[in-house]
């Protein structure tokens, strides 16, 4: 957390997390340029840094990509969730560079501006196997690019979390145009079965993890709450929901957390205020709720941030009657304080 | 808050695993040898 903007706001674990990554991208691109040369003694250093660097970038995307789904179905990957954004522009940069090193080596030799060249040299789209697939990658490093561009939380801020996601989705449409890049560029001119096999077990995995996060959170979204006197819907039992804990329920759209802790009840917004986190799948740390991606803070009877900061969520009212919580659905203003319910 | 963003999460991954797989399956079905044939080179 953090009241003022700096560039990078370095701690141990960011500089864990890039070296790590970092250590590993120069590890794979010495592992593939040795490789190439000895399978290929004719392969020129350009076209290995080529290839080295194209398949280093979809590689890295695809373990951005799995991230999230990993995250929402097991609490031990959320490490890798802390620092995604800087492994997101570490991609850009390998991406970038592999798309600076085609328009060196395929474009640059004539008299024509090298980008012009890129997008005027190859115009056959009504043809697969000659589609102009350079185009493709370009359109998706530009992507990367906006995205990059506002990976900070100065944007995060100013557009919105919920904007910020919106268009960070952009992702998905970025990979779809390297599958196709891919499938309409090196899989027409090389006849090895290893890459097309490669890039289908690379998407079956990462779509197999979306899509079974995804019904994860649906079957929550569609679990409904009996209604109960005075509005009140019941939230199941106290014994369910672990000291520091929380437990998810669905409110119409909205999901709440609802925390467990010093012999009270307190619920809060699930949604956190920097990016949406899950809020009640974190713990109460030193008093207050903490999110589980980054760390964000909130006392749980107000939905609070402690002073400095300025985040707040909404708040709702609890009752603990006979052991069982039950929750109101009518959320109040974010930074609301409500009295907690105390367990008897 | 975020229920739109978790439907469209879905969406988005439904499209994709129709379109993607078909993609790859075109590209392959229309790929040839993209070596020029010399068609005066014989082998003796």
């Amino acid at each position: 957390m953090s009241v003022s903007y700096q560039a990078i706001f370095w701690n141990r674990q960011k500089k864990i997390y890039d070296v790590t990554f970092t250590a590993g991208a120069v590890l794979y691109m010495a592992v593939f340029a040795g490789a190439g040369a000895l399978l290929h003694p004719g392969a020129t250093v350009e076209t290995l840094l080529i290839r080295g660097l194209g398949t280093l970038a979809l590689l890295m995307l695809h373990i951005i990509l799995a991230i999230g789904p990993l995250c929402r179905l097991d609490a031990r990957f959320l490490p890798l969730l802390y620092n995604r954004r800087h492994f997101g522009v570490a991609m850009f940069t390998v991406a970038l560079s592999h798309g600076a090193f085609c328009l060196i080596q395929f474009h640059s030799g004539g008299d024509t501006n090298p980008l012009v060249s890129l997008l005027s040299t190859n115009q056959r789209i009504d043809s697969l196997a000659h589609f102009p697939f350079q185009q493709l990658g370009l359109f998706a490093l530009l992507i990367f690019f906006f995205m990059a561009a506002t990976s900070h939380d100065f944007w995060l801020h100013t557009l919105s979390p919920r904007l910020w996601k919106t268009l960070h989705m952009g992702v998905y449409a970025a990979y779809a145009l390297v599958f196709a890049h891919v499938c309409l560029g090196v899989v027409q001119s090389e006849t090895s079965p290893i890459l097309p096999a490669v890039l289908a077990l690379g998407f079956a995995t990462i779509a197999t993890l979306h899509l079974v996060a995804a019904r994860k959170e649906r079957t929550l979204d569609r679990l409904r709450l009996s209604a109960a006197a005075e509005g009140f819907l019941d939230a199941g039992t106290v014994e369910s929901i672990s000291e520091k804990c929380a437990r998810v329920v669905t409110l119409g759209n909205d999901r709440v957390a609802i925390f467990r802790y010093d012999g009270k009840v307190s619920a809060v917004s699930n949604v956190c205020r920097h990016q949406n986190g899950p809020l009640g799948e974190g713990k109460i740390i030193d008093g207050c709720i903490t999110c589980p991606w980054h760390g964000y803070q909130y006392q749980p009877d107000t939905g609070a941030s402690p002073p400095p900061f300025p985040e707040k969520v909404e708040t709702y009212r609890t009752r603990v009657v006979n052991g069982r919580v039950w929750i109101h659905p009518q959320a109040h203003p974010p930074g609301t304080r409500i009295e907690p319910a105390v367990i008897l | 808050m975020i229920a739109p963003l978790r439907r469209a999460h879905r969406i988005v991954w439904a499209l994709l695993v129709l379109l993607l797989p078909v993609l790859l399956a075109a590209s392959l079905v229309v790929r040839t040898d993209s070596t020029p044939v010399n068609r005066d080179f014989h082998l003796p």
